[in-house]
This record gives structure tokens, sequence and C-alpha cells, in this order.
């Protein structure tokens, strides 16, 4: 029994998802059948898997208690860098997406280097350097625009019959990235240094080697979020991944990943960020207007941090619950 | 002895003018059980942190197995042979049992996976080998009672397959129950030849457990037996030394007259687990002490009458006949209580503020005149208390943080005698205080219980209560075990109360 | 709890020239981005040009009040940029409607209420770390103010008081500067002589230590934040008048530069430490370093490039490190 509550403890979160995103797609059904169809569960997946492929990203590095904040700002940048260089050779393409996915590292690597060696604060660091992956792309890309061949949009978009493709680009993300890491050690001391850095310390877990890949393998999961958003939208657009850097905050936190660190899945992001873009979708089709997006949005988001800031009022002290609040 | 498997000798260190440890050897045969004895304060824990790589010593060698090592890290520590287990542990409640027995160390498969049924059953094994089936080592940590952490913690060291393995405290957050299943793990370890350094504050267990004893006291080594020839009152009597010197001329404050009515009555004040039903009466002018070996609850009954638990607290607090229970600070003020914490820099003072800033923050109120404070009379205020408790700084305009441990206390004591209120609360206002300031806190105290305040006084250094104190209770696990008042106080008589048998802990 | 060394009578003098020397840093920083625009154009020599900087500057400046009182007590607030484009929508609107100033300026100042009385639930009352909460408050406000403008079309109709405050002249003086005088003034005065501004640095230096001293930690959070709801409102109604209307994306240049000018101005970004003089060195610098760029044709990317490079330089030197 005790066994049981434990597990129903840690998936609470993407179980509340998984209702939710139940809930939602019948009500989505009644107003609008063809949801169901090949194209329309296509839609639903393309309008998902960016955000589920940036909750993972910022999971990784909530899970070791930190924040990133250049998320969105890393999207974009990969996203106008595909647009602007990817030609219509297969040669180019391979080149161009491999060069994406360096470039997440990279910009990865620089926030694991200010934050875990130069000691800055994850939330002010990260929000710093989102200005300077935002000034690139629009470096890059002043006007949205660029190309994209149609062989790499139908690549990521198309569908299989009721398989979309789109679906298979996440899978394939969790199996080739997200198992490895965490059935190896980095996975394990990720987890540790979260839940608890001084212990991390002091069991020998190299810490700052821990943070710098935690914020690399966020950058990775922006770089193939920025690719598929390329092919998605077939151009580049410097302001494209905004959204994502709050949003993906709130896929995370729906899906039962805590603000304080050491705990998370890949499950618990990925259907809460299914959940989010869902209800999103539904509201233009049960007739609220596209003009109420942002503020649904920053309710959803109000609601999400306000519930986690909730569970840690029960503190039983004022030393621990003001002791928290500086992250 | 040859066969010393770790040999200490002449280990000293010093803090600036404080000497916390000076020229202790001791040597640790294989299966042996060595216990190491002290009061708060004698030295016990540098020395395990210069055993366990935390602390390097200024002068003194160690030897492991015969070869003489420099223990510069933890990791070295392990690798030389020593493994501790700290009072607190390292330990990652999300992980499970096997995971956090093998955090770093786990058996990795060809792709660099880690082979979770290896690590399994390596802990499965580890966790037999100490004498604890029962810990299943696939439960997640979070789950295990305190004391199964513990053994989950010893385990862990045992992972490492030391020679000489330190066990730092590990029974004082435990019950009976456990402490046995605990002694019993050791002993079962000694029978596999492991070297064994064991610290507790409790006498029956060292009776039971060790094989030879040695006690501290002010950093030095007064004395090391087998345990054929220990015994209790001995042990005591070393662990105090010879008569005291009476630095102190002046008397503590005659016992409060009972006819005054109590200022504050505390009544069966409860927190889960950490305050298990407190009760006492402060009269005004009466200094109180609360004693006990460190973590009984002293501290928590300070916290709680300050109103720093949010939640959680039962019972009565009633303060000039009104009940006055706080769950805030502000209402704890409210009510008349000032409290001066131990932990300066994160409790006590604005270490980049200057000094005048950190006295009249109390008093920002009181200053107020229309919109502005009043800066001639803050400036007048905090002068007179800066004369008053001869704090030595530059300006007032100093920042706290420039002054020397001991006027940094007296700035924080200042801020309380600007707003002054009728129960003081000094939780150890003495730690890491020079000589020179712990006289003046000394006659801070004094002249507050002239003056018709009630205070309350924790300390972690013994010698303060009979100097001080009218009457002291003696806290045991989260309750008053005793109390001595008038010319009893004593640090024997605290002494005794608070190393008297566990049985009554556990219940 | 180590030794207790005795207090050396000789540090506080380091100390007192340390901290004229952190006062001094922000001028010095300002005069150097000077001189730079003077050498990138000398247009920059000219009243007419210092002018329309000083007006950019006081906006900034404005803004940074109630930024540089957030970053005081340890916190951030972001919710600026979306305060300013709704008030400059709903005031102008409103006032076109009602054609009373009060009306414009009464509606400024309760939207400025409101959004400080949000930011600070959040921050306070539910501890979420304030530089998320005030960012998502921000993509609320970013909502309302499309789902008001979808309702209601912008206008050009400006409340005169507000036109003045932005384009007035006082002598060869723009309005918009001796406004930003006045309240530089107020502010200053108020953080070095109030027992408010005493408690604002109690709460930014620890505040475990406040909780324990005694200082009202709510009244202190609800008067930081609500002062920058209401200066950012303000600046929302000062910027519709100085463009004579409000248009959707009026405040996005206000999410980063009331931050810089704060940082740069020598403020910790851990809070406790710093003050407003030196924010005002910091807005003139982020409008000079703005205008020097946009001289030399560097665009806007390279611009945010500059002011996010610059920004993590002074946190990774000695501003935003992790408190111990």
């Amino acid at each position: 029994m005790r066994r049981f509550r434990e597990r129903l403890g840690d998936h609470i979160g993407p179980l509340c998802c998984a209702i939710g995103v139940v809930a939602v797609v019948i009500v989505y059904a009644v107003y609008q059948p063809a949801v169901l169809s090949a194209f329309g569960i296509a839609s639903l997946a393309n309008a998902s898997v960016t955000l589920a492929l940036a909750g993972l990203g910022q999971t990784v590095v909530l899970m070791t208690g930190a924040l990133d904040l250049s998320i969105g700002s890393e999207i974009s940048l990969v996203n106008c860098f595909a647009a602007t260089f990817m030609g219509g050779s297969t040669t180019s393409i391979v080149l161009v997406v491999v060069a994406s996915l360096l470039i997440g590292l990279a910009v990865g690597a620089i926030n694991g280097l200010v934050v875990a060696y130069g000691r800055v604060a994850p939330l002010i660091a990260t929000f710093c350097t989102s200005f300077v992956y935002a000034g690139i792309s629009l470096t890059l890309r002043p006007q949205p625009g660029g190309s994209i061949p149609d062989s790499f949009a139908n690549l990521l978009t198309g569908n299989w019959g009721l398989l979309p493709f789109s679906a298979l680009l996440l899978l394939l993300a969790v199996l080739v990235i997200w198992l490895p890491v965490f059935r190896s050690r980095l996975g394990r001391f990720i987890l540790a240094y979260g839940d608890n850095p001084e212990s991390a310390f002091a069991s020998g877990i190299p810490v700052r080697k821990v943070g710098m890949a935690a914020y690399m393998l966020a950058g990775l999961f922006a770089a193939i979020a920025g690719l598929f958003l390329a092919a998605e939208t077939t151009s580049g657009d410097p302001s494209i991944g905004n959204v994502y850097t709050l949003n993906s905050l709130a896929a995370a936190v729906l899906g039962g990943v805590a603000l304080t660190g050491g705990r998370g899945g890949m499950l618990g992001p990925i259907l809460g960020a299914i959940l989010l873009s869902i209800i999103l979708n539904v509201l233009s089709i049960v007739g609220i207007s596209a003009f109420w997006q942002d503020f649904i949005e920053g309710g959803i988001l109000m609601l999400v941090l306000g519930l986690a800031g909730i569970r840690l009022l029960r503190a039983q002290s004022w030393m621990t619950l003001l002791g928290r609040s500086q992250s | 002895m040859p066969d010393a498997v770790l040999r200490a000798e002449g280990l000293t260190k010093r803090y600036g003018g404080i000497t916390a440890l000076e020229d202790v050897s001791l040597s640790l045969a294989a299966g042996e059980v060595l216990a190491l004895l002290g009061a708060n304060g004698a030295g016990k824990s540098t020395l395990v942190k210069m055993l366990s790589g935390n602390v390097t010593p200024d002068s003194g060698s160690i030897a492991i197995g015969g070869a003489e090592r420099h223990l510069t890290s933890p990791r070295v520590a392990f690798e030389a042979g020593v493994a501790t287990v700290h009072q607190e542990l390292s330990l990652f409640g999300s992980l499970t049992v096997a995971q956090n027995i093998l955090i770093g160390r786990e058996a990795l498969g060809r792709l660099g996976h880690i082979k979770e049924e290896t690590s399994l059953r390596r802990a499965t094994a580890l966790l037999a080998e100490i004498g604890v089936p029962d810990i299943a080592a696939d439960a997640r940590l979070g789950t295990l009672s305190l004391a199964q952490r513990q053994l989950v913690e010893i385990a862990k060291a045992i992972s490492f397959d030391p020679r000489v393995l330190i066990l730092d405290e590990p029974t004082s957050a435990l019950g009976l129950t456990d402490v046995h299943r605990l002694l019993s793990v050791v002993r079962g370890l000694r029978a596999k030849g492991r070297a064994i350094i064991f610290i507790s504050h409790r006498m029956e267990e060292i009776e039971t457990i060790a094989d030879s004893v040695t006690i501290l006291r002010s950093g030095r080594k007064v004395g090391a037996f087998p345990r054929q020839s220990f015994t209790r009152d001995r042990a005591l009597e070393l662990m105090l030394g010879e008569t005291q010197q009476q630095l102190h001329a002046v008397p503590p404050p005659p016992p409060a007259v009972q006819t005054t009515p109590p200022i504050l009555q505390v009544a069966d004040l409860r927190l889960d687990g950490r305050l298990n039903g407190v009760s006492f009466d402060l009269r005004p002018g009466e200094v109180l002490g609360l004693a006990g070996l460190e973590g009984q609850g002293q501290k928590d009954m300070l916290f709680a009458l300050f109103g720093l638990f949010r939640r959680g607290l039962r019972g009565d607090v009633i303060i000039r006949g009104q009940a006055r229970r706080a769950s805030r600070p502000l209402q704890a003020i409210a009510a008349g209580l000032a409290f001066i914490p131990d932990d300066r820099k994160n409790m006590g003072g604005f270490m980049f503020l200057p000094i005048a800033h950190n006295i009249a923050v109390t008093i920002l109120d009181r200053l107020r005149r229309f919109l502005f404070l009043n800066a001639r009379r803050e400036t007048a205020i905090v002068a007179e208390l800066i004369q008053r408790l001869a704090i030595k700084c530059a300006s007032a305009d100093a920042p706290l943080g420039s002054l020397s441990g001991g006027n940094q206390q007296k700035v924080i004591a200042a801020k309380w005698l600007a707003f002054e209120r009728d129960i003081y609360l000094f939780c150890d206002p003495t730690r890491g205080v020079d000589a020179g300031a712990r006289e003046t806190i000394y006659a801070t105290i004094r002249d507050l219980a002239a003056a018709g305040k009630g205070i309350i006084l924790y300390s972690t250094d013994m010698v303060e209560f009979p100097i001080l104190c009218s009457r002291v209770l003696v806290f045991r696990g989260g309750k008053i075990a005793g109390s001595v008042s008038g010319a009893e106080v004593s640090e024997e008589s605290i002494l005794a109360l608070s190393f008297q048998d566990t049985g009554a802990v556990a219940a | 709890m180590s030794a207790a060394t005795e207090a050396q009578p000789g540090r506080a003098g380091p100390r007192l020239s340390a901290s004229i020397k952190r006062a001094a840093l922000p001028w010095l920083i300002l005069a150097v981005v000077y001189a730079l625009c003077v050498i990138a154009s000398a247009d920059f020599l000219t009243w007419h040009t210092i002018r329309l900087q000083l007006i950019q500057a006081a906006f900034i400046g404005l803004v940074a009040i109630g930024e540089t009182l957030a970053i005081l007590i340890g916190h951030i607030d972001l919710s600026i940029p979306w305060t300013i484009t709704l008030t400059g929508m709903f005031a102008t609107n409103l006032y076109a409607a009602h054609p009373h100033e009060w009306v414009a300026f009464g509606a400024a100042i309760g939207i400025g209420v409101a959004v400080g009385l949000v930011n600070m639930l959040g921050v306070y009352v539910l501890r979420v770390n304030s530089l998320i909460w005030t960012l998502s408050i921000n993509l609320m406000l970013q909502g309302i103010t499309l789902i008001y403008t979808n309702a209601a079309a912008p206008t050009t109709v400006v409340p005169p008081a507000a036109k003045f405050l932005a384009l007035g002249m006082v002598g060869d003086i723009p309005m918009a500067a001796v406004l930003w005088a006045v309240c530089a003034i107020i502010v200053i005065g108020a953080l070095r002589f109030t027992p408010f501004g005493r408690a604002v640095y109690a709460l930014g230096s620890n505040e475990l230590v406040a909780l324990l001293s005694g200082v009202r930690l709510a009244r202190t959070y609800a008067a930081v934040f609500i002062t920058s709801g209401v200066m950012a409102a303000l600046v929302g109604l000062l910027l519709s008048g100085y463009s004579s209307q409000a248009y959707l994306g009026m405040g996005d240049d206000y999410l980063l530069p009331p931050v810089a000018a704060v940082v740069i101005g020598g403020s910790r970004l851990a809070g406790g430490e710093g003050g407003y003089g030196g924010s005002i060195a910091g807005a003139m610098t982020v409008i000079l370093l703005e205008a020097m760029l946009i001289t030399l044709n560097v665009s806007q990317g390279e611009r945010e490039i500059v002011f996010g490079a610059i920004l993590l330089a002074l946190a990774f030197l000695f501003l935003g490190r992790r408190r111990r």
C-alpha cells in the first residue's frame, strides 16, 4: 500500500495530464469530429511536439535545481539558422541538421559555463544569454523568411496512416537522447545533484560538469525543436521561439517536475506539453478568438506557478520558507 | 603497537587564537571500537574532521596501516581507507537505497548504461553484510525512517571497504530499539575486523560497545582507558576537569521571589517530535538557563517562542496572563519578546549594512518623524549603545561584516536594547566570541535581569549556567529531563542530568 | 564560528573609499560612453541631440525607479513592458470617451497599483521566483491588452497633460527631464532618509534577519511592487503623449534596458546594495549606448547581443553571483 501510494505520488503529474488530455480531446472531438482523422491527429501532434521537446530540455535543467530562460531563444536561433542555410540537396540538409544540433550543444555549453563555472545565478545568467541568442537570430534573419526544402518539411511533418512523423521524431529524441542519458551515470548524477547539492559534492560527484551537461542537453532538445519548427513553418522567424521559454516551464511543472530539483521524468513534461498545446488549439475551435491566447497562456502559467508556490507554503519554519525563495 | 590500523600522533589545530585541538594522539587496532567522549566543544568534531579529510591539522601525523597519509580531502580519506558517517547524512531522498549506496560507483554495461540488477544485488549484499537485510535495496530513501537512513549511510561507508569506520553520533536521533539495532550492526562490523571510532553522548552505549574510551576536554586528550576500568563518575570528572577557576566574581542574581507573578508561562508545548510537552514559568528578573546536549530541543524551544514555526506548534504560551503563542516573529515581538540568535550571518545581522542601520532596524517606526527618520535621535541612540556595550568600530557607518565576531554579537544584542522588550531569548550568544565580548554580554544579561526583564539563555558552553542563571532546565529528547536552581546550579549537576540513561528518551 | 579577531580600525578607510568608487563608477562609465558617442558623431555635442536623448533617458529612468527598488529587495520586475502598453492603450481610450485629465491619470495609477499587487501576491505570498512570476504577468498583461484592443480601436486622442510632460519644455529643458529630476530626488530621499528606505535595504540584505528584526515585510514588498507598477503605467501615458498615440508593442523596449540601467548603476542583482543615484547614470548610459549603436548602423539584433553581453559581464564580474 505504501509502495502504491509512493508510486502514485510519483506519477500524479503525468496521470493528471493524461486524464486532462483525454478530456480535452473528447471536447475537441465533439466540436470537430475531424480531429480523429489522420490529418487531425497529425496536426495535433505537430502542434505539441515543439513544446514537448522544449519541455524535455527544460526538465533536464529543472532536475538539477536550476532553470533555463534561454530555451526560447535557442529554438529561434536554430530555426533561423536552418531556414537560412538549408539548401535543397540531401548533403546540405544533413550538414545543416548536424550543424544545428552542434549549435544547440554550443549555446547550452555557454549557459553551463556561465552558471556552473562562472557561478552566476541560473536565472540571471540564462536571462542574459537569451538576449544574446535572440540578437544572433535577429542578425541572421532581421525579418521572418528563408526557406526550407519540401523534402525536409515533409519528412518531419507528414504522416503514415494514423501515425504522424512528428510523433516519431519525439519518440526518436526520447530513445536516442533521454533514455541513454538517464540510464547512465550522468542521469543519476543530474537527479542526485538536484536532490541535494551538498550531498552530491560530498559523494564525489563532479557537480560542475553535471550542471554543464544539463544545459547542453537542454540546448540539444531546443535545437531539435527549432529544426522541427523550421520544417513546420518552412521558414525562419527570430521571434518564433519566445513563447516556448515560459510554456516549457509550465509543461514541466504541470507534468510534475519539481522546481526545486531532484524529481522528474520524461512522460510528465511530454503529456503536459500535449495538454497545453491542445487546450490552446481547442480554444479556437470552441469559438474563443485568437486574441485570448496570450491571456489564457498567462493564466495557466500563473495558476501552475501559484500551485507550485502553495506547495512550498507548507514549510514548517520561516527559515526554510525564506531560505528557499532565493533560488 | 605494530598492528595499529590507525595511528594519529600529536594532532593540533588552531583557529586564530583559539585552540580547537592540541597534541592529541590515538591508535586503533583492527576489530577495536574506540569511544570518543567529551562535552560540547571538547574537540571531538575537529578530530573527526581531520580523520575524514575535511580539515587538515596544523601539526601532527596520521598513519593508516603503518603508512603516513595526508588526508587532504574526503576523497583521499576514502581512498586511504577511512570512511566517516557524519551527523548530516550525505544521501539523496529521491533515489533508491541501492542508488544511494553505490552513487558514482555503479556497475556499468558495455553501452555505459547502469546495470541496475547488479547494483541491486551488490547493495542487498552490503545491507546483509551489516546485518540489516530488512531494508529493501530498491526502496526509495525518502520513505525510510531516520534510523534506517543512518544504516544506509553506514552501508554506503562500508561499500568503500574501509579499514577504519568513524561513526559521529550515529545514535543521537534514534529511539531505544533503533539504538540496539545499530549497536549490533557495529558489533558485527567489529567481528569482521574493522576498526571503529564511535562517538556518543550516551554512557550506557559506550559501556556496551566500546573496547577503549578516549576522553577529550578543551581540545586535549585527558584520559584513555580500556573498558574494564571505565566508570561513569570517572568519565564525568575527566570531562569536567578539575575545579573550574572562578573567573567571574559577580554572583548570579538571586532566585526570583516566588510571589511575583510569572511574566511567561509555557504549558505543554509540543512540536512534532522536536518538543514533547515542555512546561515552565519565567519570572521577572530571572535568568533561566536551557541546558542539555546539543539538539535536545532547547533551540527549538526558543525558536518556537519567537514565532519561527509557522505551523505544528501546540500548547500554551502565556505572557502577562494573555495567550501569546506566535506563528510569526512580528507577533512575538508585539508580545514583548526579543531574540538574539547564534547564527550571526544568516539570522543575526545585515553584514553589508552599517552598524547604525543594524541597530536601528528594530525602532524604525519609533524614529519616524512625519515621513522621515529622526536622524539626530538615531545617531544619539546608536552612539549611546555603542558606548554602553563597548562595541569596537571605526564608526557607526562601518559595515557590520567588518567587525569581529564578538563585536557583531554585541551589535545584534544592541538592536534589542534600542527596542526594549520584556523577555529576552538568548540563543548561544557567546558562540565563537572572544573573552572581552563575553564579559560584556554577561554584564548585559545581568543588567537586563536587574531591570526586571525575564531572560531565557540557551548555551552550548556549560560554564555560563552557574555564573548567570538562577535556574536551569536540562533538556533531553525534547522534554525537560530535570531542573536545578539556586546553589545547585553547577556544571556537575547539569552534566549528570544531561548524560542520564536513554531509556526515557526512547519512550 | 572561527576565531575572534579584533576589529581593525583601519579597515573602514578603504571601505569608505570603495563605496565612493562604487558610486562614481556608473558616472565614469557614462562619461566614457558619451565620449564614444561624440567620436561616433559630433551631433552628440549639440544641445538638440542631448535634449532628445535626455527625454528618452527620462522614460527609462522613471521606469528604473521601480526596477531599482525591486532589485534592491533582491527581486526583479519584468512586467513593465506590457504594463506600459496596456496603460497607454486603456488610458488614452478612456480619455477619448471621458475627456478629463484625471480620468486618464487615474486609470494609469489604477492599472499600476493592480499590477503591483498581483506581482506582490506571487512573489511575497506565494513565494514564486520574481523573475518567472513577473514575466508571466507580463504575458498575462499582453493577453489583456490584445483582448482589449480587439474590442477597442486605438485612438490618437491623448491627454494634453501627458503630451506636456513628455514633450513640453521648461525654458530650454525638457519637461520629462524635470519630472525625472523631481521623482529622482523623492526616491533618493526616500531610500536614504525614511524608515521605508531602511526596510528596503534590510529586506534585500537578508530577508530572514529582517523578519526577525520586526521589519514589516508585506508592507515593504507591496510598496516596492506598487511603485514599480505605477511608474511603468505613468511612463505608458507619457509615451502615448510622446508619439501622440498609443500602439501595440510600445513597451517592448522596456524589458532589458531598465534592468541594464540599474545594474550599470551599480546595484547588486542579489539585493541590498546600491541605490537610485547610480541608476540615473545607468539610464543615460543605456540610452546613449543605444543611440551610438544606431548611429553606427548597428542592427537591432547586434544591439541585443551587446546589451545581453554587457549585462552578463556585469553579473559575472560582481553583481549577480549566487549568495552562499
